[in-house]
């Protein structure tokens, strides 16, 4: 699996947590759409296999390559928050942006043809929503380091102490 | 001084460990007395099974006594030799 | 309307031709969705009469008010048709995704008339609908179905129900299945196998639009958070196995073909055993914040890599009803069930009535000759690799396996009349539908509410056994209060399959499970789901209608007061041992509780419906057609 090797934060599954309830594709789709439908959402679950269950969305990376892919100049990304932006007058939905992520997680919107990104919800003031319905707490606003960080404790809680 | 043994089934054994315990109980306990001693004795049990109160069983959780019939009201008293069921309803599935 | 598309489509598999019927919101509010709205289509569509593997029986699917909003638990459907097993209704309910794609693809439901000469599999892409060749997966599992359509369709977001090697072959146990959950019951894969179609796939891409989402999402927001703390704990932690230990405590687990209700292994197929040695992952249909699939894995032994989910219900019917204390046996053989798309519940049951009878002496080795035994096999009770095998038999209808297919009443009847025998005495089946993991015997205000359920033998349609485990009522014993009791919890879970929501949110909603605590916070749902302004009374109401469809269907069916009784051995044969050890169902108790039960429900001493409680339940033609 690719990794992100990116200072910003990003909404991230723990798939030992998660379910595949949905929830987090209802709410962002409703957020975002005013409707609930997950093809619609900016997070979408993924059941590989029977037990094999994660949600992917932008890991805002650094150097994002769906910036770089744009041949309109369409997309940037925010040099604070990382978040990568949508300019609906430049986009015209040719999707090379999509072809570009590792992470598939750009959607071209059917009706607007425009791409669509996780903007974790930045213009919310209790900050992104899936993370905020997830009833396992799956969900959680992340950077790698931090990532590492929790990987490191969880090793050594279960070498040492046997969990 | 009576004497009853507390049987433990799902979530109570799950979180406790235990299949079941003996208690020798004051003359004159009830039900209620029951909870309370179990609840401190496994704290455990707080939360999922014993209501945070620590005197009263969470829903859906109950005492069956003998495998014969159901405790409605906590105040009542075991009587020595129950044996007292932990469980919870059952359904679905 | 908010909530629905006010759509129903009808797919005529003789001529290949699609009808669109537009439904007035008054028969909405009547039949709201779920069981109700799939029996209410059957009565509408079906030819009485008719033989349930004949053309003439519609497979009808409804989807619930709530499926793909963000209620919790409301992503569910209900299927009916005339049962292959009884013929009388067979409705049944599955979770997840399949229901969210026909909701958003503009379907409030799918009537499917006629037959196929091929086999066929449709494909719903919104509103455009597609016959497509299914000959190529023909012989394929549930799960092998599924992911061959969605990579031949190239979308991971189509959704199918489909049938296993069982529907095809008119298994008549068979069930329908969608991502991995199952309309198991009454039969429904030998009819979708009789009209040769193999799967229902839909791509839906449209959103869901609800009356007032900001007031929704609070009330959602809050059941979901309300559904991860004790309300739910059983299931979310050891999932409904946790059943076996308290039920066998009690006297109650059927144990080697409900001879008795204790089974000395208890602990070893326990949902604490499970838990512990076999467990991999817990999982949830879709818009479900609860989580009660116990996906397991048999890790060792002739079985090792065998996988599925774990429930109470097909976890008895294989393991202690057949004597087996083996939980990877149990899992291998409720996997075998599970991909061969058939009922695991009536399976085992089937497959316990060929124990004993073998045990018996009426069947012998010879008659368990297959290809994998060619001089055959014992299958004493205990005997693991039998149930195994003979799953697969029934599966393949192999040798027995095709007497056995044909479920236990019809299988007993025939080996009675080629024999002379009475086999018949320890057929656990109601109205030809195996009975469930509760020995009714220790439970007579379930004992009842079996007797006269619709469907037949089924816990899920009667609630009846709560009062009877909870202990209101005396268990043993039999009083006034039973028929009461036995309407009043039938028609307490009719609301739940019909809207429908998963009854294992009931308690999440205010703490108590009981309608003043669950009916007003429903309520609020439907209003702010549909615009509707429904109340207390409106919300019990759905039950009452529910109830009273799918009773008139069975009426015009030719059902009769001698239709709803119980097993010979329930009523005969107490249990030696446990908590429920010496009693029976007496034939005088049975009858006096039929009559209470036919009086609490306004309903003549035959059990027939007078016309003018249809009238009020706002149901004229029906009322036409059988109230007296």
């Amino acid at each position: 699996m690719p990794v992100s090797t990116s200072k910003y934060r990003y909404v991230a599954n723990d798939p030992t947590k998660c379910v595949g309830c949905q929830f987090c594709e209802y709410i962002c789709s409703y957020t975002k759409t005013g409707e609930f439908n997950t093809y619609r959402s900016r997070i979408r679950t993924v059941r590989a296999e029977e037990i094999l269950i994660t949600s992917v969305t932008c890991r805002t990376c650094e150097d994002a390559p769906c910036v770089i892919a744009c041949p309109r100049d369409a997309l940037s990304q925010d040099p604070e928050t990382g978040i990568i932006r949508v300019d609906a007058n430049r986009c015209d939905g040719c999707a090379w942006c999509i072809e570009a992520c590792d992470f598939g997680a750009i959607s071209i919107n059917p009706e607007t043809k425009l791409a669509e990104i996780c903007d974790q919800c930045e213009d919310l003031e209790d900050g992104p929503q899936c993370v905020k319905w997830c009833p396992k707490e799956a969900l959680f606003l992340t950077t790698p380091d931090q990532r590492a960080q929790r990987a490191r404790h969880k090793l050594v809680k279960e070498e040492v102490i046997g969990r | 001084m009576p004497k009853v043994v507390v049987e433990f089934y799902g979530t109570a054994r799950h979180v406790t460990g235990q299949k079941e315990v003996p208690l020798e109980l004051k003359e004159g306990s009830t039900f209620r007395d029951v909870v309370k001693t179990l609840a401190a004795r496994y704290p455990a049990l707080i939360g999922d099974v014993i209501k945070p109160s620590g005197d009263e069983l969470q829903m859906p959780n109950m005492f069956n006594v003998n495998a014969r019939r159901v405790v409605q009201d906590l105040d009542t008293q075991p009587e020595d030799g129950d044996r007292i069921l932990l469980m919870f309803v059952t359904a679905g599935g | 309307m908010y909530g629905y598309s006010g759509k129903v489509l009808h797919v005529d598999l003789t001529n290949r031709k699609v009808r669109v019927e537009r439904k007035p919101e008054e028969w909405y509010r009547i039949y709201i969705g779920g069981v109700a709205m799939a029996t209410r289509l059957c009565w509408e569509n079906i030819e009485v009469g008719c033989d349930p593997l004949s053309p003439g029986n519609p497979i009808c699917i409804a989807n619930g008010v709530f499926a793909g909003t963000p209620v919790p638990v409301g992503g569910k459907y209900g299927i009916a048709s005339k049962s292959p097993l009884t013929g009388f209704i067979g409705d049944s309910l599955s979770g997840s995704w399949f229901t969210i794609a026909l909701k958003r693809a503009g379907w409030d439901a799918l009537v499917i008339h006629g037959a196929s000469d091929d086999w066929v599999y449709l494909f719903i892409d919104d509103d455009r609908v597609e016959f497509r060749d299914a000959s190529h997966l023909v012989g394929l599992g549930a799960y092998q179905t599924e992911e061959a359509i969605r990579e031949e369709l190239n979308d991971d977001q189509v959704r199918s129900a489909v049938i296993g090697p069982a529907g095809e072959k008119l298994v008549r146990m068979a069930s329908v299945t969608n991502d991995s959950r199952q309309a198991g019951r009454t039969g429904h894969g030998a009819v979708w196998g009789s009209k040769k179609l193999k799967a229902v796939s839909v791509r839906g891409t449209q959103g869901v639009r609800v009356a007032d989402p900001q007031e929704l999402l609070q009330l959602c927001y809050d059941i979901t958070q309300a559904a991860q703390g004790p309300h739910t704990q059983k299931y979310r932690i050891l999932g409904t196995p946790a059943n076996v230990l308290n039920l066998n405590r009690l006297g109650l687990l059927p144990t080697r073909n409900y001879q008795e209700g204790v089974f000395e292994k208890a602990e070893l197929i326990s949902g604490e055993y499970l838990h512990e040695h076999y467990h991999v992952k817990t999982i949830a249909c879709a818009q479900c914040p609860i989580a009660c699939e116990q996906m397991s894995r048999a890790k060792d032994g002739p079985y090792a890599g065998a996988m599925t989910g774990i429930d109470y219900e097909p976890l008895y019917a294989v393991s202690s009803n057949c004597g087996v204390g083996d939980l990877q046996a149990a899992i291998k053989t409720i996997d075998i069930c599970d991909r061969g798309g058939m009922d695991a519940m009536s399976t085992g049951v089937t497959i316990s009535w060929a124990m004993e009878t073998f045990e018996r002496g009426i069947f012998t080795k010879e008659d368990f000759k297959c290809s994998k035994y060619p001089d055959g096999f014992e299958p004493y009770f205990g005997n693991a690799d039998a149930v195994v095998t003979l799953a697969e038999m029934i599966r393949d209808r192999e040798g027995i396996g095709d007497l056995l297919a044909e479920g236990v009443k019809r299988a007993s009847a025939q080996v009675d009349a080629e024999k002379g025998t009475e086999t018949w005495k320890w057929a656990m089946h109601i109205k030809g539908l195996e009975c469930p993991g509760y020995d009714a015997r220790g439970l007579k205000t379930f004992a009842l509410g079996l007797a006269v359920g619709t469907r037949g033998a089924c816990h899920n349609r009667s609630a009846a056994y709560d009062p009877d485990i909870k202990g209101e009522v005396d268990r043993f014993s039999v009083d006034e209060t039973r028929g009461e009791l036995a309407k009043s919890t039938e028609e307490y879970a009719a609301v739940y399959d019909t809207l429908p929501l998963c009854k294992f949110i009931r308690r999440c909603f205010t703490g108590k499970a009981d309608r003043a605590g669950a009916w007003p916070a429903i309520a609020k749902l439907i209003n702010a789901t549909t615009g509707w302004d429904f109340d207390y009374d409106a919300v019990d109401l759905i039950g009452v209608r529910a109830h009273a469809i799918k009773k008139a269907f069975n009426i015009r069916e030719g059902w009769t007061r001698a239709d709803d009784h119980l097993p010979w051995r329930w009523m005969h044969e107490p249990m030696t041992e446990g908590a429920s050890a010496g009693h029976v169902v007496t034939e005088e108790e049975l009858e006096y509780m039929k009559d209470l039960y036919y009086k609490a429900k306004g309903w003549t001493k035959e059990g027939l419906i007078p016309k003018e409680q249809l009238i009020e339940l706002g149901m004229e033609d029906v009322a036409e057609e059988i109230g007296v």
